[in-house]
């Protein structure tokens, strides 16, 4: 870091690459094997990034490193933990259609959703279809796919983006 | 993004940097320029009148020691916090808030020395006194913020809470010299609370502002 500091690029990539398994390696022992372990090592090494230089190199680097790793994990782990919840949330509120239900813009809405589900990864697709489609609970999904349950909610949850950007972009198509 | 790309992003953009000083010399860089700083702003507004008598009195002496020491300590750990890992034990954080609020407890004894309870205490105008503190503290304030910023404190609203008592804690001392009240209840109102006040006020004001720029989303 040292050496960082004084601005030599391949030992800040060295030290980063070195740094990326140490993160993962604590991420990994705080939360198990969540699906967001990446965005803790990248938001990490870009917290290291912008504070490389209140790194004092007459003090241990273990302290420094660990408080600023610590400062991202959490806060990234608050953040899913409130996708979480806001999928949770979600689920409640987003219930099926009530049948009966079948004018011809529910009928249009519905053949958009299933064309932009179709265009999901695979992953994300089966997820989506598996809560929103088969009425599954985020446990029942989790146990079939062999996800944890905060896998499940984070990857429903990106699938409801990309299908919001699929639809948005579909609208815009039709109004064209 | 890859964690592979990010890496090689970050070291193709690496630019040396001048390394933080330590929180002891930059305590006292600020200490340099926050005391003449004050003391310029009570030469501006005049010495209270009975000065002379004031300085040789324990009291005054008392609550300016308390008030020096709350302005250090508090300074001292708001930049101790600001460099992360820095501080290993709460201890910095404890003798700020210990120290403020032995001021307080040294103003309540006062209060009861003088008997009358708070009776005095409008004997001079508060609004005027609390204008004062946060006048002298204004630019102690903002120095010690922008020091702050240049770190990367990672617990924002204590840090800018300490910075707000420290910054504050500088406005009260000031303004013993210029409020010719001596009245223990009116120097606890308009010149202590304010900076218990204010200093809450500038933990939940300031923190953005001494907050490190969060890292955007990446991927």
């Amino acid at each position: 870091m040292t050496r960082a500091q004084g601005g030599d690029a391949r030992a800040y990539a060295e030290l980063l690459v070195l740094l990326t398994g140490v993160i993962r390696q604590y991420a990994r022992g705080r939360a198990g094997d969540v699906p967001w372990i990446d965005d803790v090592v990248q938001e990490a090494l870009l917290a290291l990034h912008r504070a490389r230089h209140t790194y004092d190199p007459g003090r241990p680097f273990a302290p420094w490193f660990y408080a600023l790793t610590s400062n991202r994990f959490i806060d990234v782990f608050r953040r899913e933990r409130r996708v979480g919840q806001r999928e949770q949330g979600s689920d409640v509120l987003v219930g099926p259609t009530p049948s009966g239900v079948s004018d011809a813009r529910s009928s249009v809405d519905l053949e958009a959703v299933l064309r932009a589900l179709d265009a999901l990864p695979p992953k994300q697709r089966e997820v989506v279809r598996a809560l929103k489609l088969g009425d599954q609970s985020v446990r029942e999904v989790s146990a079939r796919l062999g996800m944890s349950e905060a896998a499940v909610k984070v990857t429903a949850h990106r699938g409801y983006r990309a299908l919001r950007r699929l639809l948005g972009r579909d609208r815009e198509h039709h109004e064209d | 993004m890859k964690t592979e790309d990010l890496i090689a992003g970050l070291a193709r953009d690496l630019t040396p940097v001048r390394r933080l000083a330590s929180p002891w010399t930059r305590l006292l860089t600020w200490l340099a320029l926050a005391l003449p700083l004050l003391a310029a702003g009570v030469l501006v507004l005049g010495p209270r009148s009975n000065l002379a008598r004031a300085v040789v009195d324990w009291r005054f002496l008392a609550v300016g020691a308390v008030a020096v020491a709350t302005m250090v300590a508090a300074a001292a750990a708001a930049l101790v916090l600001s460099v992360p890992g820095r501080e290993v034990h709460a201890r910095w954080r404890g003798t700020g808030v210990a120290l403020t609020a032995l001021w307080g407890a040294l103003m309540l004894a006062l209060v009861g020395l003088q008997g009358g309870v708070l009776a005095g205490a409008m004997r001079w105008p508060l609004p005027l006194c609390i204008v004062k503190v946060i006048g002298f503290a204004a630019v102690p304030a903002v120095l010690l913020v922008a020091m702050l910023r240049r770190a990367a404190p990672l617990r924002p609203a204590w840090t800018a809470g300490l910075a707000a008592v420290a910054a504050l804690a500088g406005g009260a001392l000031a303004t013993q010299f210029v409020c010719p009240s001596n009245r223990a209840g009116h120097l606890l109102l308009a010149h202590y609370l304010p900076v218990v006040g204010f200093g809450l006020a500038g933990a939940l004001l300031l923190r953005a502002l001494v907050a490190p720029s969060r890292p955007s989303r990446v991927g």
